[in-house]
């Protein structure tokens, strides 16, 4: 078993197949049998932490992913594809998908910050740059220098891959 | 919404890992670049990464651009450009020719240093202008290409192509392929200005070869599978081609072209192509009787879809060339490699079953020096859905899908305990899947 403890002080046990999962904790951990001391995860909190564990003990008897090459194209690297569990699992609040994508980064789960930045992708499809700067509270920040060059890039891009 | 919880809190590295999944939504990467200052470089990461030109006109256009130094050029990585030309006409001797599809390589050296993370070329129906011989190293610029490609693309002479790949020296992989071809013709007389025996001028008038040709920095060079029009090859220039390029590897595996080295050959490789129905026909099958001192043999089988059903036949083929190799190799051969590589999705067809490995392991014991056998699997599979449709339980177990799911090593060795028990047998399965 491993059990580390999160941000808000909040100690979670794990078995070790779910636990090694995150990239992280296996490294923590060494590889080797039950950790003693809890192992501090001072950067996801515990509500965070919950889905993460609920991912992992899902994904538990998953086989592990192929490396893939970098500059592969994404249509062949997602040989797993989203499952419906998985589609299910990351319909959350928009803050506590962001937080599932930092812990998924930090933890070292790269399956899991896949399927967070999926997420993300697929809310921004179709829309303008203004849609998504107020779903996603963005400011721009542009000079106005600077949205006058990005009208050219703009429309030499459109040249460029049209 | 605090601040913590929007994309822009986010690392750039994340940024780009969510971009990633746009990659092929252009309208969307577009609208990602203007969204926030932060967002400009991934999203250009994934909108500029591969550019597709076509037609002279737009080159132009986009060398223009160039020339002032665009905010996109440190983001192209791949570069297509196809000069979209009339094709040659197999049943017409007339080589069609126009100024606007040639490529110089003044041109490609202006692409090349004005993008300094390009890492894969890709020419298709561009005639490459005499000389190529054109040294772009001396532009000061260090060409890092991991891929060039040249599909359909015209030379004047195959010395062309020699100069073209020594620009590229430390290039990653090469690939020429598809319709190449040498014209020489009077019309272009001029283009020439590197000395080209007279002999070879008039012996070139029109050469075609599907060709080819893979350069990995591995060092290892594999030419292959020319299906040439024999009447007009010119082994001479293949021959210098060939020659070329091994003073630069330390291995070459090369079609028998060079007819006068074979007895010399240790290391020799060929690649049996057949057509669907068809016997493959080895014209060359007498080379392998003057392989006297090889020591490492390497053939590959390649076959699609289609030509599975001549698998058999071609498997018979490899024990011909097994039983042609003279005596002096039965004690020289040290090495043995054999590739099966299958592209399709045929699931039906018979291909081998053990009775073939017998004989094979058979064949593979008159060679008493023989200290490794490799058995190299390279499957492409073009549909999803066959995959899914694939399953290791399937109940024939001597069909395509069992091949790729079920036979691994163990089973090899099964079939194989001769070579098995002496530590000969190596084995490696390579899937490649595409949808």
């Amino acid at each position: 078993m491993v059990t580390v403890v999160v941000s808000d002080g909040v100690t979670f046990t794990m078995e070790q197949d779910v636990a090694f999962q995150c990239g992280l904790i296996a490294d923590f951990a060494g590889g080797g049998g039950d950790q003693e001391e809890p192992i501090p995860i001072q950067a996801v909190n515990s509500t965070v932490m919950r889905k993460v564990i609920e991912y992992c003990e899902h994904h538990r008897n998953d086989p592990p992913q192929p490396e893939v090459p970098e500059g592969t194209p994404l249509e062949r690297k997602d040989r797993r594809g989203r499952d419906a569990w998985d589609k299910q699992f990351i319909q959350v609040e928009q803050e506590l998908l962001f937080e599932i994508i930092l812990a998924a980064n930090y933890l070292n789960i790269k399956p899991l910050l896949d399927l967070g930045c999926s997420q993300v992708a697929e809310m921004m499809k179709g829309k303008t740059p203004a849609e998504i700067q107020q779903m996603f509270n963005i400011v721009n920040g542009f000079t106005a220098d600077e949205e006058a060059q990005n009208g050219e890039g703009e429309e030499k891009a459109r040249n460029l891959n049209s | 919404m605090d601040a913590s919880s929007s994309p822009s809190s986010l690392p750039q590295e994340l940024i780009g890992s969510i971009l990633t999944h746009l990659q092929e939504d252009q309208k969307t990467l577009q609208a990602c670049s203007l969204v926030c200052r932060s967002w400009i470089n991934p999203s250009y990461t994934f909108y500029f990464q591969a550019i597709k030109i076509r037609q002279a006109p737009r080159l132009q256009e986009f060398l223009a651009d160039l020339r002032s130094g665009p905010v996109f050029a440190p983001f192209i990585r791949s570069l297509s450009y196809d000069g979209c030309a009339p094709r040659y006409r197999l049943d017409s001797d007339a080589v069609p020719y126009d100024a606007t599809q040639k490529l110089s390589p003044h041109l490609i050296g202006t692409i090349l240093s004005s993008l300094p993370c390009l890492k894969t070329i890709v020419l298709h129906n561009v005639i490459l202008t005499t000389p190529f011989h054109y040294d772009l190293a001396s532009q000061g610029t260090k060409f890092a290409l991991l891929r060039l490609l040249l599909w359909d693309c015209s030379f004047i002479d195959p010395l062309d192509l020699v100069h073209t790949l020594q620009n590229f020296e430390e290039i990653g992989k090469l690939d020429i392929s598809g319709l190449t071809s040498f014209n020489h013709r009077t019309a272009m007389e001029k283009d020439f200005s590197i000395d080209i025996p007279e002999m070879h001028r008039t012996r070139v008038n029109r050469l075609f070869f599907d060709a080819r040709c893979w350069v990995s920095g591995t060092r290892y060079l594999n030419f292959a599978s020319p299906c040439f029009l024999k009447d007009q090859l010119v082994p001479s220039h293949l021959r210098s081609l060939i020659m070329a390029l091994s003073d630069k590897f330390e291995s070459s595996l090369i079609e028998p072209l060079i007819v006068d080295d074979l007895p010399s050959l240790e290391k020799f490789g060929i690649d049996l192509r057949p057509r669907q129905q068809c016997n493959l026909t080895l014209d060359c099958l007498h080379w392998f009787e003057r392989l006297e001192s090889l020591k490492h043999l390497a053939l590959k089988i390649v076959l699609d879809s289609d030509a599975l059903v001549a698998l058999k036949t071609t498997w018979s083929d490899l024990f011909h060339i097994l039983n042609k190799l003279p005596s002096n190799s039965r004690t020289s051969l040290r090495s043995f490699k054999i590739t099966l590589k299958i592209f399709g999705s045929d699931t039906s067809t018979q291909v081998l079953v053990p009775s073939d490995w017998d004989q094979l392991s058979q064949c593979l014991e008159m060679f008493k020096a023989l200290e490794r056998v490799d058995f190299v699997w390279e499957v492409s599979l073009f549909e999803r859905e066959w995959l899914e449709r694939v399953s290791p339980l399937n109940p024939d177990p001597y069909t395509i899908d069992t091949l790729v799911w079920v036979t691994g090593p163990d089973t090899i060795s099964n079939m194989m305990p001769r070579l098995h028990s002496r530590g000969l047998l190596h084995f490696s399965t390579i899937e490649t899947l595409f949808w």
